[in-house]
C-alpha cells in the first residue's frame, strides 16, 4: 500500500514541522537557563531540571489564576454557546422582520480589529459598575459575531425537513431548537465551545485591561509577569505555558473523540 | 418596523407570536452586541472624522483624516504589505486544511494524535509561541538554520531580513490558523451522511470522483464559511508581527491592524487609526461580499 | 462620552476645558439627550463606586476605612524587576500603617493600553511607574502633576539624587516624574573571547574598538553569516545603541536643547559611515536584532560585546558567561552614553492625603535603604550619589553607578518620543544597515521627518 506510506510520509514531516516549537517549548520547561540560551543549541535537553516548574508554583498564584481562568474562560465558553446558538437557530430557521440587517451587522462585527473598540468598550463597562468584576469580563464576550455567524452556517446545512415535519407534529420554536438543532449539532458546537473557550484561556489583554486586582488574575497575566521588557525568564514562562496548554489538549482530545459520535447521530437515514 | 400581523382578538395572532418568539432567541445577542460592538463601532466611525488626537479635544476634520491616509505612504505601504499576506495566507491555509481533514477524516492508526498535532498550534498562546520560533528560527543560533546549513540550505537574516521578514510572518500564521481550519472541516466532513460514499462506491466512483461529486459539494457551505474567516482573519493579522517583528524591519512586515495598533496606542492619534480601522473594515466587506456571492451561487442544498 | 473621557486631563475640570473647543460642536456636547445620558451615567457610576468599593482597590483615589489612604499604583515592572520591587512595596506598607500602596503589575504593551482609557474613565491609577521617554506627552498633557513639592516639602533631598535621574522625569521645568530607576548604557564584553583572541582588556577608544572588533569576527555560521560576532546591538524594540555611536563622533539625534535635530549632522553622517562600513564589510554586528535578540546572542556566547542596561548582568550570570562591564568607548570627539530610565508619575487629579501618601512612597523608594536593597536585587545603579562602591554586593553595580553621571537624555522632553522612534529613528538605521541607500541621504530623510515632529517646532 505506497499511497498509505505516502499519506504517513506527508502527515509525519506536516507534524514534526507543526510541532518543532512546541517540542522545543515543553524541553526547555526542563532545562536550565544557561542550556536554553546555549550555544550550540540542542532541542534534546542535556540536563533536566524540574526547577522551572517549582518556580511557577513559587511565584505566582498559579492554582488561584488556574481557578480564575476557568471561571472566566469557562463562563464565556457556556453563556456564548447558548446565546450563539440561539441567535444562530434564529437567523437559520425562523423568519422576523430585521434579519437580513442583523446577519449584515454580525459580518460587519467581525471586521472590526478589537484595537479601535478597545476605549468605548472599556468606558462602557466602567459605566456600567462592571470594573473589576467577573461578569464584567464575561458579559461582554458572552456572544460573538464570530460563534453566530459560525453555527448559523452549520445549521442551514441540516435539512429542513426535520424541523417542518417537528412542526407539523406541534412543535414550537423553542422544542425544534432544543430537540432537533442543537443535538444535530454537536460537532459544531463543541468545535465553537472549543474556539471560544481557547481563545479566552490565552488572552493576556483583556482581563488585565477590566481588571485591576491581581486577586482576578488569569494564567496569561500571570506568565506574562516572567517576561520582563528587557529580560525574559526563558525556562520558567516555557513551564508556565506547558501546564496553560495541559488542559487546552485534554479538551481537545475529548471534543475530537465527539466528531465521531457526531458523525453516528448526524446518520441521516 | 412593519406592522406587527394580523391581531386576532383576545391573542396575538400565529405570525405575531413567531415573531415574537424569533425576537426572543435573538434577545440576548443583540443587548450585548448592541451595548459592546454597535456603540463602538459608531464611536470608532465617528472618531475617524475628528482630530482626535492624543489628548487634546476632538476637533471635526471631516474627511481629513482619510485625505491623510491616502497620503501616507506608510499606509500604503501597509495596505499592500496586508493584501499580500491575506492573498498568500488564506489559500494555502484553508486548502492545507482541507487536506489534512480528508486525510484525518479516515479510520488510520495515530488519528488522534495527527489531529491534536495539527490543531495544537491554535490553542498556544501566540505571546509564547513566538518566543518559542525566535528561538527555533533565530539566523544565528537557531536550531532550524542550523540544520539546514548542514543540507546546504540558508534561510537568509531571518525575520530580520527585509526580504524574508514577510514570509516568515506569513509561515507562522498559516502554523496558527491551519489546524482550527482543519477542525471546521472535519466538523464539515461529520455532516455528510456516509449513505451516499456507500452509494457512490456501489456505482464505482473512485477517490477523486466521490472528492469532486460528494464531499466537495457538500462541504460548500463550510468552505464559504471558513474562507470568509480565513480571508478576515489574514486581514487582520497582528498578534504574530506584534510578537516576532513588531512590523519590521522598517515596516516591511506591518499591516493595517498594526499601523491602527502602533497609531492609536503609541502615538494616541485615534482619530487617525479609527479612519485606517474603517477602511479596513469597507475592504474586509468588500472581499466577504465577493465570496459570499461567489460560493453562495455554488451552494448544494440537501 | 468622548468628553467625559477628555475631561480627566484637565486640571480645571469641565467649564474651562470646554473653552478650547468650537461653538458648533460645543453645541452638539450639550444637547440635552447628552446630558440626560450624562446623569445617568453619573448614578451608575454612583452604583458602580459601592460595588467596586466592596472588592477592594478600585484604582480610584483616596478612599480608605480607618484613616489608611489606599493608592493604586501600575506598572510594567514584570521579570527580574518584580521580586525587588514587590519587596519594597510590602515593606512600605508594613512600615507605614497608614497608607496602603495597592500595586498592578502587568507587561508595558498593556499597561499603555490600559493607562488611557483608565484615566478617561476616572478609573486611573494614582502612582504610575513608566519610561522616561514616555513621560513628556503624558505630562505635556497634564496626565499627570508636577511633584516639586516633594522637595521643598522636604521628603525628597534633591540634593542626594544622581542628576540625570532627575533631568529624566523633568518636562517644561517642572518635575513631573521622580526616578524609579536611571541607568546609563555600557559597553558588555565576553571576557572568554576576548582572552582566546589575545585581547588583554575592553577597548577604550574607537581605534581599538575597531581593531577589536575584526579580531572577534570570525567563523562560518547559518547563510555565511560569521559564526561568531564582535559586536551586538538591538536596533528595535530595543535601547537605542547607534545614537550612542553618533554621539562618540560629535553628532546625535536631537540635541541637548531639545530642538534642534543632529541626525543628518556632518558629524553624525560621519560617524554612520564609518560604522555602516564595519557592519556591511567586515559583519561586525548582525543587523536588524531586536534587544531581546541581541541579549541572546552575547547569552550565547556568539557575540563578543553589547551596549545594554543593567538587566543584561542576570542574565549573563544565569548563562554562566565569563563578562566585564565598561564604559562605551571614547569616539573621536567624545565619550558619552545615552541613559534610560523609569520615572514615577501621580496623576493630575490626585489631592491631598493620597498626593501626601504618594510622595511618601515615591520618597521611601528613593531613600538609602531602599535603594541599597534595590541595586543588590535588580542589578539597577542606586538613584542616589551617596551610596559607594561598599554598598554594592555586584561589582558591576557600581561600574554602572560610576557612569551614570556621563549618560544623557537621547531625545530630552520630545511629547513624541515613542513615534519619532519606532516611525523614524529605528527604521532609517535599519535601512542604512540593510544597504538601502547611503548613510547621507537616509539620515538626511530621517532628520526631515524628525523636525516636523520635534516638540517646540
Amino acid at each position: 500500500m505506497s499511497r498509505r506510506v505516502l499519506l504517513y510520509a506527508g502527515l509525519v514531516l506536516a507534524v514534526a514541522v507543526i510541532l518543532l516549537p512546541v517540542v522545543w517549548m515543553v524541553f526547555a520547561s526542563l532545562k536550565p537557563e544557561a542550556d536554553i540560551t546555549g550555544h550550540p543549541a540542542q532541542l534534546l535537553p542535556q540536563h533536566l531540571t524540574g526547577s522551572n516548574y517549582r518556580e511557577v508554583t513559587r511565584q505566582i498564584p498559579f492554582v488561584r489564576q488556574f481557578i480564575n481562568s476557568v471561571i472566566f474562560a469557562g463562563g464565556v465558553t457556556v453563556f456564548s454557546l447558548l446565546f450563539n446558538s440561539m441567535t444562530a437557530f434564529a437567523l437559520a430557521r425562523l423568519d422576523f422582520p430585521g434579519r437580513r440587517v442583523l446577519f449584515v451587522a454580525i459580518i460587519l462585527f467581525l471586521m472590526i480589529p478589537y484595537q479601535v473598540t478597545l476605549i468605548p468598550t472599556y468606558q462602557i463597562v466602567a459605566k456600567l459598575g462592571l470594573m473589576n468584576t467577573f461578569p464584567g469580563l464575561i458579559i461582554p464576550r458572552a456572544t460573538n459575531a464570530f460563534g453566530i455567524f459560525f453555527l448559523r452556517q452549520f445549521f442551514l446545512g441540516i435539512p429542513r425537513s426535520l424541523d417542518e415535519a417537528a412542526r407539523i407534529d406541534g412543535a414550537g420554536d423553542w422544542r425544534i431548537y432544543a430537540r432537533i438543532i442543537l443535538p444535530l449539532s454537536t460537532p459544531a458546537l463543541l468545535t465553537i465551545a472549543l474556539f471560544d473557550f481557547m481563545f479566552n484561556w490565552n488572552d493576556l489583554l483583556w482581563p488585565l485591561i477590566f481588571t485591576t486586582s491581581t486577586k482576578m488574575e488569569t494564567l496569561p497575566a500571570g506568565l506574562a509577569l516572567f517576561m520582563g521588557q528587557h529580560v525574559t525568564q526563558y525556562g520558567v514562562v516555557m513551564a508556565g505555558a506547558t501546564l496553560t496548554t495541559v488542559p487546552i489538549v485534554i479538551a481537545f482530545l475529548f471534543v475530537q473523540r465527539r466528531f465521531i459520535q457526531g458523525i453516528a447521530t448526524t446518520g441521516l437515514k | 418596523m412593519r406592522r406587527s400581523g394580523l391581531q386576532a382578538r383576545g391573542g396575538l395572532s400565529l405570525r405575531a407570536r413567531r415573531r415574537l418568539s424569533a425576537y426572543g432567541f435573538i434577545a440576548p445577542s443583540v443587548i450585548i452586541l448592541g451595548v459592546f460592538l454597535a456603540w463602538p463601532m459608531i464611536w470608532s466611525l465617528r472618531t475617524s472624522f475628528y482630530d482626535a488626537s492624543q489628548f487634546a479635544p476632538p476637533t471635526f476634520v471631516g474627511l481629513g483624516n482619510y485625505r491623510k491616509l491616502l497620503t501616507d505612504a506608510t499606509f500604503r505601504g501597509d495596505l499592500v504589505n496586508t493584501l499580500e499576506y491575506a492573498a498568500v495566507v488564506t489559500p494555502i491555509s484553508v486548502g492545507l486544511a482541507l487536506a489534512f481533514a480528508l486525510m484525518l477524516n479516515r479510520r488510520l492508526r495515530g488519528r488522534s494524535f495527527f489531529r491534536a498535532s495539527i490543531f495544537l498550534p491554535a490553542v498556544l498562546s501566540l505571546g509564547v509561541m513566538g518566543i518559542a520560533w525566535d528561538f527555533v528560527l533565530d539566523p544565528n543560533i537557531g536550531l532550524l538554520p542550523r540544520w539546514l546549513q548542514h543540507a546546504g540550505l540558508s534561510l537568509g537574516n531571518g525575520v530580520h531580513d527585509p526580504n524574508w521578514a514577510m514570509a516568515y510572518v506569513m509561515f507562522v500564521g498559516i502554523w496558527k490558523n491551519t489546524g482550527f481550519y482543519m477542525v471546521m472541516y472535519l466538523a464539515g466532513l461529520g455532516t455528510i451522511p456516509t449513505d451516499f460514499y456507500e452509494a457512490a462506491a456501489i456505482d464505482g466512483a473512485g477517490p477523486w470522483a466521490r472528492f469532486r461529486n460528494i464531499t466537495w459539494p457538500l462541504l460548500s457551505n463550510t468552505t464559504l464559511f471558513v474562507f470568509v474567516i480565513a480571508a478576515i482573519a489574514s486581514l487582520q493579522a497582528f498578534d504574530q508581527i506584534f510578537v516576532m517583528t513588531r512590523g519590521g524591519p522598517f515596516f516591511k512586515t506591518e499591516t493595517l491592524v498594526y499601523l491602527i495598533y502602533r497609531k492609536g496606542f503609541t502615538d494616541f492619534d485615534f482619530g487617525y487609526a479609527s479612519a485606517a480601522a474603517w477602511v479596513l473594515v469597507v475592504l474586509v466587506f468588500a472581499i466577504s461580499l465577493v465570496q459570499n456571492f461567489y460560493f453562495s451561487r455554488r451552494q448544494v442544498k440537501y | 462620552m468622548y468628553i467625559d473621557y477628555l475631561r480627566e486631563y484637565r486640571p480645571g475640570n469641565s467649564g474651562p476645558a470646554m473653552g478650547a473647543v468650537p461653538t458648533a460642536h460645543r453645541t452638539w456636547m450639550r444637547g440635552d439627550a447628552v446630558d440626560l445620558r450624562r446623569k445617568l451615567t453619573v448614578f451608575a457610576a454612583l452604583a458602580a463606586l459601592g460595588t467596586a468599593a466592596a472588592c477592594g482597590g478600585s484604582g480610584s483615589s483616596g478612599g480608605g476605612s480607618g484613616g489608611t489612604v489606599t493608592v493604586s499604583f501600575w506598572n510594567g515592572f514584570t521579570g527580574g524587576d518584580r521580586p525587588g520591587v514587590e519587596h519594597l512595596v510590602d515593606e512600605f506598607n508594613k512600615s507605614h500603617p497608614k497608607i496602603h500602596v495597592n500595586m498592578q503589575i502587568m507587561p508595558w504593551d498593556v499597561f499603555y493600553q490600559k493607562l488611557l482609557p483608565a484615566y478617561g474613565a476616572g478609573k486611573g491609577p494614582d502612582i504610575t511607574a513608566m519610561s522616561a521617554n514616555q513621560l513628556a506627552e503624558y505630562a505635556s498633557k497634564r496626565v499627570f502633576q508636577p511633584l516639586d513639592d516633594a522637595f521643598s516639602s522636604g521628603l525628597i533631598d534633591k540634593s542626594k539624587i544622581v542628576p540625570g535621574a532627575l533631568q529624566a522625569g523633568q518636562y517644561a521645568a517642572k518635575q513631573y516624574g521622580l526616578p524609579a530607576n536611571f541607568t546609563p548604557l555600557l559597553l558588555y564584553y565576553n571576557k572568554k573571547l576576548f582572552k582566546q583572541a589575545g585581547i588583554a582588556g575592553p577597548p577604550a577608544n574607537w581605534t581599538e574598538w575597531t581593531a577589536d572588533l575584526k579580531k572577534l569576527t570570525k567563523g562560518k555560521g547559518p547563510g555565511g553569516a560569521p559564526a561568531q560576532y564582535g559586536l551586538t546591538m538591538g536596533t528595535h524594540d530595543s535601547v537605542e545603541g547607534i545614537p550612542i555611536l553618533l554621539a562618540g563622533q560629535g553628532g546625535g539625534v536631537i540635541g541637548s536643547d531639545g530642538k534642534t535635530v543632529t541626525l543628518d549632522s556632518p558629524q553624525s553622517v560621519q560617524a554612520m559611515t564609518y560604522w555602516t562600513d564595519l557592519v556591511r564589510n567586515d559583519h561586525v554586528m548582525p543587523v536588524g536584532t531586536s534587544g531581546a535578540d541581541a541579549d541572546k546572542l552575547m547569552q550565547a556566547g556568539t557575540a563578543a560585546m553589547e551596549v545594554n542596561g543593567p538587566w543584561l548582568t542576570s542574565s549573563l550570570d544565569q548563562a554562566k558567561i565569563d563578562y566585564g562591564v565598561a564604559m562605551v568607548p571614547a569616539g573621536p570627539a567624545a565619550q558619552t552614553t545615552i541613559d534610560d530610565s523609569v520615572q514615577f508619575s501621580v496623576g493630575s487629579r490626585v489631592k491631598g492625603a493620597a498626593k501626601k501618601a504618594a510622595e511618601e512612597f515615591i520618597a521611601f523608594w528613593n531613600s538609602r535603604d531602599s535603594q541599597i536593597y534595590f541595586a543588590n536585587t535588580t542589578g539597577f545603579p542606586p538613584t542616589r550619589t551617596d551610596i559607594g562602591a561598599a554598598d554594592l554586593k555586584n561589582p558591576n553595580v557600581a561600574v554602572f553607578a560610576k557612569y551614570a553621571p556621563k549618560a544623557v537624555p537621547l531625545m530630552p522632553g520630545q511629547t513624541q518620543f515613542p513615534q519619532m522612534q519606532s516611525e523614524v529613528i529605528d527604521p532609517t538605521f535599519e535601512k542604512i544597515l540593510n544597504g538601502k541607500g547611503d548613510p547621507a541621504t537616509l539620515l538626511k530623510q530621517g532628520a526631515t521627518q524628525l523636525r516636523s515632529m520635534v516638540s517646540g517646532s
